[in-house]
Formats: structure tokens, C-alpha cells, sequence
């Protein structure tokens, strides 16, 4: 009964963009998928609606193949702005609603109800290209959610907002799930993951790297976070004589240290003791998603956002 | 989903949205400004052409010194001048204004000031018969100037008939009008100089600009969908037919009230031409300019229908086209140039139709009357000129209803599988598989 990617895969000439991917979504999650640009988000989400088709694979969502499901199951979020950049904001939502079946009224109805919560019901009757990107990306979300579907897939769609539209996105995301809708979204910020995300996927070069709950996945690699503070001098250099403690941030207030599987963190805490140190703080902790993926991928996704973010399209707005 | 009454409503709201979007930009309110002005200046050409005609009208005084003339001098010099200078098909190429003279001298000095064109004066020689003298700037060989000696030898033939004792009432039948007809070598021939002939073209042309204004517009519609990834969103919602029928009819919807703006600015202008050549000409306006106009095109309401239903036609079969090319770009500004082979296509039927003015009869023309992609500019053409038979009209009209078909049903796929390249270039080959994947 859930979204079920199944052996995905997909060739562009000699580029492999999917080498056979599987994952489930339960109706009902949040869930996270995750990749460095070009490792095939993009591909799949397109695979999943049917706008192009696998080589190999399924996709079905309640036991239903992707080409045989009605077209208004899905809610689809673009990476780069699809709307009509001259059309004022309402008459382009109600162009997408009534083409999707929802009456006129009705879609009026709702835009206007969300533009309210989105605090910004003057732009209903202003045009797109005049409007900022994080309330254009707020338009294109009500394009996605208008037409009632029940599952929303949203590529990079908090790509370039401020924290304020960034806020009310998220809130806006826990909305459509507390109404029962199952969504799935490609990000590079990682803590946005850990902070919204039930479920991840993580690919690279089209091949999964990592799937599963949020907090499984974050445990999957066997090492815990240690975070240690104390009183006096924070150099702690006995902590470089311990086996399978490697210090990954030293810092004045607290040093991070990371814990091999085979070690239990509470060893740290008893070695600090046995030394005398006054100790301050003391924490273990999963290694963030950020970690996971530096550890899987090789790279990190924020490195490449920060990049990109270098790019002018994709300026803050 | 996929009933008819849903396709067709998908169609009307991606036509209407199409049709809006157009119509409410300025540039489309500029250009219909322009051509409703242009059609209005066309329907005046005319006016415009006796404005200029009647310009060059030639005001010549008559002096007679002569008081035994049989008739008078100026009526009859008036009607051999209005006959000599009558051009063919009632087409008035000059006019002359006679008066009479009374202060010889005063003339003179209206000669020279260009407020009269010559002086005509008669008398009568030593010999008895009539001389003429005519003071004037126009030298001697200008047409004016020798249809006014015709008129003058014709004035004196009928002085010398007086006098040898045929008296002016019989002399009526000697100088009443000559039958003369030209016969042509080849009779079903028509010349590409005729007025139907420039109707035909007149048509084509219009039709020719209207597809490819038109059509382009479909074809940037499209590649701006697909350049902003609004296409996306779009195949989400409706089938590659619907999206494709929707746009062809919003841009051809708003492509033909563009054109009634120029239907209704010549309308416009045809109406007013009465009142303006009486402000414009004054006197000199005639009320035979609307009729002449009319007699000498042949506009009926057959060839008007078959016209607008030509147009509707081929605009369809060339807006599948273009839509086709546009989604294989995704920048408004590659669609010029994808858009260049469609109008290469509709040019071969244009120019095509400039061989058929010289050969109607040649059995290529009655075949390209039949391509559906040629079929509009031919038999606009030809039924302008009158030599095509119902039954090849009504057979060229059911294939470009089955071409329509054809091309919208191949441009869909085609508009399918580019909308989905993204990112590539589109080679034939990849535009084939995906067309066949669709």
C-alpha cells in the first residue's frame, strides 16, 4: 500500500543516470531524498510521474503502476520555477486547478485561504515574475497541492528561500501531512531532514547508499558523537591514545569525538574521570545526517549547496 | 479522465488561457491598432489612386472664333476625349475639364500661372476648314496633348461633313462607337494581370502572413512552456492532445481577431470612401468609385467562404507544426529558426501559385490543389480565378481534413517526446524513439 520504487533504471546515451534504485514511502511519511546534483533526483522523480519512462523498473503507489494511475495523485514541485512567469497569481492557479478538475470556486476559495496563511494575500492579482523567489516558491507549492493529491513530490523546493519562507514552507509541509498526504522531497540541507523527515533515501551516481528510517540511518554506520567539555585546558591530548576515539571538532567549550561502533561511548566518560578531569558536559548523540553522507557519498551535499548557491539563479531572494 | 467531453475541456481551458494571455498583451493591442489601420489604408487605395489621378486632370479653356459651328465645341470635343482617354475595363486613365472662354488674354495668363493646362482656340483658315491653336506648357507629344488633337481632327471632320451638306443629326451614326473586340489566342487562358488574378495573390498573401504570424506564435508559446518548465506541471494535467489543441485553437483564436481588426478597418474604409473622395475630391468625386472598384474585382460570397474555410485549415495544419518545433527548443529564441522549414513549406505553395497564374490548366497544378499542405494557396487561387470544378475543391477539403488529422496526431508525439528531452539536442533519431515511446 505504500509508494514503491522498485529496480529503477535509466540511461541518457552513455550517462547511467538510475543503476537501479529501490525504495518505499508509507502513505503518511515525510520523506527525505537525498543526493548531490547529478546523482539522479531529478531522473526519478520524472520516472515517478510518468513524464519519461525508466528503462527497467516499476513504480506503484497502492499496487497501482505509475502509467496507470490518474494523473491527479500526484502533486509535483519543479526544481526551477514552472509557472507562467506574465499570468497574475490567481488566474494561474485557477488555470492549473480547472485543467486538474477542481471547480473554480473551490480552487479560489482554497488560494486565497493559503495565500492568508502564506501572509501574503495582496499578491493574489500581481504577476509571477514581479514576485520574490521564496513567494514564487510559495505559489508554485499551492500549483502542486491545489488539486488535492495524495502524494506531493517536491524537488529542492527550499533551494534559495530565507529562513522566514523557509519556516512557513516547512509548517506548510507538517500541514499537508497532518491532512494525510504522503510527500517526498530532495534537498541539500540536511538539518531540514532531521527536522521534518520520518524516512530518507540517500543516492549517489543513481545508486542508493542509504535508505531507511531517518534515526536508523543516522545509526546505520555503528559510531555514536560524543560530546565532551571541561574545566581548564580543552586540548583532552589523552584522547589521542584511546582506540577507536577520533577527535572530529576540538573546540574551547566542548571537542566532538567520534566513537567507533566497537567502543562504548561510556568509556570516554569513565577515561576523563580516571584522569581528573571536571567535567562539563557530556553527551552522546547520532551522527547527523550531514556526517552519514560525507561518510557514504564521499563528498558533502552542503559543500555543493554552498556552491551553488554562488550561482546566480540561485540568489536568496 | 480520458472521455471526450474531459479531452475537450482541457482543450477550451488551455485555448482560453492561450487566448487571453495573447490578447491582453500590448504588443497585441499595438499590432491589431496597426493592422485594423492597414486594412482601413488598403480599402482607400483606391481613393487614393484617383486622388492622385485626378491630380494630373487636364483643364483646358476653348476660345471659338468660329460662329458657324454645327455644334457645339465643347460637347463634342468631350465626348471623343472621354472616349479616347477611357482606359480598358471602365479604368479612367485622364480627365479633361472644358470651359469656355470668354477674355482670351485672362486665359493666357491662367495658362501661364498653372491655374488652367491649355487654351484651346479655334478659328477658321483661309481654306475653310477648321484650324486649331493650343497654348500650352505640355509639350507636343504627351498623351494629353494628342488625345486633344483626336478630339480636335473629330471636331473638324464633322465641320467639313456640315459643309458638304450632311447635316449633324444623320452625322450621329458616322461617329457613334466602333465594335472592338479582342479575342485572345488561348480563350480559357487568364492572365496574371487580371483583376481576379491580383485577388488571388491579394489572398494568398494574406493567408501566407497570417499562418506564418500566427504559427510562429504557437511555436513560442510552446518553447516558452518548456524553457520555464511549466510543461511539467502541464503534462501533469492534461494529455499531449489536449495541450496541443488547446494552444492551436487559443493562438488561432486570437490570431483571427487580429484579422477581423484588418477585415474590419477595410470594411471601415470601403464605407467611407464615398464621404471622404466628396471631403478629398470635392467636385471631382464621381459615385462610381465603389462600383468601379467592385466591377473590376470580382469579390462573391463563394469565393469568401471557400477563402475563410481555406484559412482555417491550413492554419490548423501549419499550427501542428509549429507547435511541433517549438517543443523541440526550449528558448523563445531557438523557435525562429526551428520554424524555418514550416515556412519554407507554406512558401512553395505561395510562390507555387505565381506558376499557376501562367499554366491553371498544367495537371501540377491541379495535383498541388490536392497536397494538403499546398492545397489552401492553390484553390484560393484558382477559385479566384475561376477554373477549378466543385467536385476538386471538395476532394482537396476532405485530404486536408485527413492531413490535419495526420500532422496533429504526429505533432502530439512529436511534442511529447520533445517536451521530454530535456537538455539534449533533438536529433532525428532521438526525436523517432521517443516519438514511438509516447
Amino acid at each position: 500500500m505504500a509508494l514503491i520504487i522498485d529496480s529503477l533504471r535509466k540511461r541518457f546515451g552513455s550517462i547511467v543516470a538510475l543503476d537501479g534504485i529501490s525504495f518505499r514511502v508509507e502513505p503518511g511519511q515525510v520523506f527525505g531524498f537525498l543526493g548531490a546534483n547529478g546523482a539522479g533526483k531529478t531522473t526519478a522523480f520524472r520516472i515517478i510521474l510518468d513524464i519519461i519512462r525508466a528503462d527497467a523498473g516499476t513504480v506503484t503507489w497502492k499496487d497501482v503502476g505509475s502509467q496507470q494511475l490518474p494523473r491527479r495523485t500526484w502533486g509535483y514541485l519543479p526544481e526551477e520555477r514552472g509557472l507562467y512567469p506574465r499570468m497574475t497569481v490567481m488566474d494561474q492557479l485557477l488555470f492549473f486547478g480547472q485543467l486538474h478538475g477542481v471547480p473554480a470556486a473551490a480552487a479560489r476559495h482554497e488560494v486565497e485561504e493559503w495565500l492568508e496563511r502564506f501572509r501574503i494575500p495582496e499578491y493574489r492579482d500581481r504577476k509571477v515574475e514581479s514576485l520574490s523567489k521564496g513567494n514564487q516558491q510559495k505559489i508554485q507549492f499551492l500549483a502542486a497541492i491545489l488539486h488535492d493529491p495524495d502524494v506531493l513530490l517536491m524537488d529542492e523546493p527550499f533551494t534559495g528561500l530565507d529562513p522566514v519562507n523557509a519556516t512557513l514552507l516547512k509548517e506548510a509541509f507538517l500541514e499537508m501531512r497532518d491532512r494525510g498526504k504522503t510527500l517526498v522531497f530532495s534537498t541539500h540541507q540536511m538539518d531540514t531532514v532531521e527536522e521534518l523527515c520520518d524516512a530518507v533515501a540517500i543516492i549517489d551516481r543513481g545508486q542508493l547508499v542509504a535508505n531507511g528510517p531517518t534515526r536508523e540511518v543516522r545509526r546505520s554506520g555503528g559510531r555514536r558523537i560524543v560530546l565532551l567539555g571541561v574545566e581548564g585546558d580543552p586540548s583532552l591530548p589523552w584522547l589521542v591514545e584511546m582506540e577507536g576515539v577520533q577527535v572530529r571538532k576540538p573546540g574551547r567549550d566542548y571537542t566532538e569525538l567520534e566513537v567507533e561502533a566497537s567502543r562504548d561511548p561510556m568509556s570516554v566518560l569513565q577515561a576523563a574521570l580516571t584522569r581528573g578531569e571536571r567535567i562539563t558536559r557530556f553527551e552522546i548523540a547520532d551522527p547527523s545526517l550531514e556526517q552519514i553522507f560525507v561518510e557514504r557519498v564521499g563528498r558533502s551535499a552542503r559543500g555543493e549547496e554552498q556552491t551553488l548557491a554562488e550561482a546566480p539563479r540561485a540568489t536568496p531572494a | 479522465m480520458s472521455g471526450l467531453g474531459t479531452s475537450l475541456r482541457k482543450a477550451l481551458i488551455v485555448a482560453r488561457r492561450e487566448y487571453l494571455q495573447r490578447v491582453r498583451t500590448r504588443s497585441f493591442a499595438i499590432m491589431t491598432v496597426i493592422v485594423a489601420l492597414l486594412g482601413f489604408l488598403i480599402a482607400m487605395l483606391p481613393l487614393g489612386f484617383r486622388f492622385l489621378a485626378g491630380d494630373t486632370q487636364t483643364r483646358i479653356g476653348i476660345v471659338s472664333e468660329v460662329t458657324d459651328l454645327p455644334v457645339d465645341p465643347i460637347t463634342t470635343l468631350r465626348v471623343t476625349l472621354d472616349t479616347a482617354s477611357a482606359g480598358p475595363a471602365g479604368t479612367i486613365t485622364g480627365r479633361y475639364t472644358l470651359s469656355s472662354v470668354s477674355d482670351p488674354a485672362a486665359a493666357r495668363d491662367q495658362v501661364v500661372g498653372g491655374s488652367l493646362d491649355g487654351l484651346l482656340t479655334i478659328r477658321r483658315g483661309s481654306d475653310g476648314d477648321l484650324a486649331f491653336e493650343y497654348f500650352s506648357k505640355a509639350s507636343e507629344d504627351e498623351p494629353s496633348v494628342q488625345i486633344l488633337r483626336q478630339a480636335a481632327a473629330a471636331l473638324a471632320i464633322q465641320d467639313r461633313l456640315t459643309r458638304a451638306g450632311i447635316d449633324p443629326a444623320s452625322q450621329a451614326g458616322l461617329f457613334a462607337a466602333t465594335g472592338f473586340l479582342v479575342s485572345p489566342v488561348d480563350p480559357g487562358a487568364t492572365s496574371p494581370e487580371s483583376a481576379n488574378g491580383v485577388l488571388g495573390f491579394a489572398l494568398n498573401i494574406l493567408m501566407f502572413t497570417a499562418i506564418l504570424t500566427y504559427g510562429y506564435w504557437v511555436a513560442t508559446s510552446v518553447a516558452e512552456e518548456k524553457g520555464s518548465r511549466v510543461m511539467e506541471l502541464l503534462v501533469q494535467a492534461a494529455t499531449p492532445n489536449q495541450l496541443l489543441s488547446g494552444k492551436v485553437l487559443g493562438a488561432g483564436a486570437a490570431g483571427l481577431t487580429q484579422y477581423a481588426a484588418l477585415v474590419a478597418g477595410g470594411i471601415g474604409g470601403f464605407l467611407l470612401q464615398e464621404p471622404v473622395s466628396r471631403l478629398v475630391l470635392g467636385s471631382r468625386a464621381t459615385p462610381s468609385i465603389a462600383d468601379a472598384a467592385s466591377s473590376e474585382v470580382n469579390v462573391s460570397l463563394p469565393l469568401l467562404l471557400s477563402f475563410g474555410l481555406y484559412f482555417v485549415l491550413g492554419f490548423t495544419l501549419y499550427a501542428g507544426l509549429y507547435a511541433a518545433a517549438g517543443s523541440l527548443v526550449g528558448r523563445v529564441q531557438d523557435a525562429q529558426q526551428v520554424g524555418t522549414p514550416i515556412t519554407m513549406l507554406a512558401m512553395v505553395g505561395y510562390v507555387g501559385t505565381v506558376g499557376a497564374a501562367a499554366a491553371p490548366d498544367a495537371p501540377w497544378v491541379a495535383v498541388m490543389s490536392q497536397i494538403p499542405f499546398w492545397s489552401p494557396s492553390f484553390m484560393v487561387f484558382r477559385i479566384a480565378n475561376g477554373t477549378v470544378a466543385l467536385g476538386e475543391v471538395l476532394l482537396s477539403i476532405g485530404l486536408l481534413l485527413v492531413g490535419i488529422m495526420v500532422v496533429l496526431l504526429i505533432a502530439a508525439r512529436i511534442y511529447r517526446a520533445g517536451v521530454l528531452l530535456y537538455g539534449q539536442r533533438p536529433s532525428l533519431r532521438g526525436l523517432i524513439s521517443a516519438a514511438r515511446s509516447g
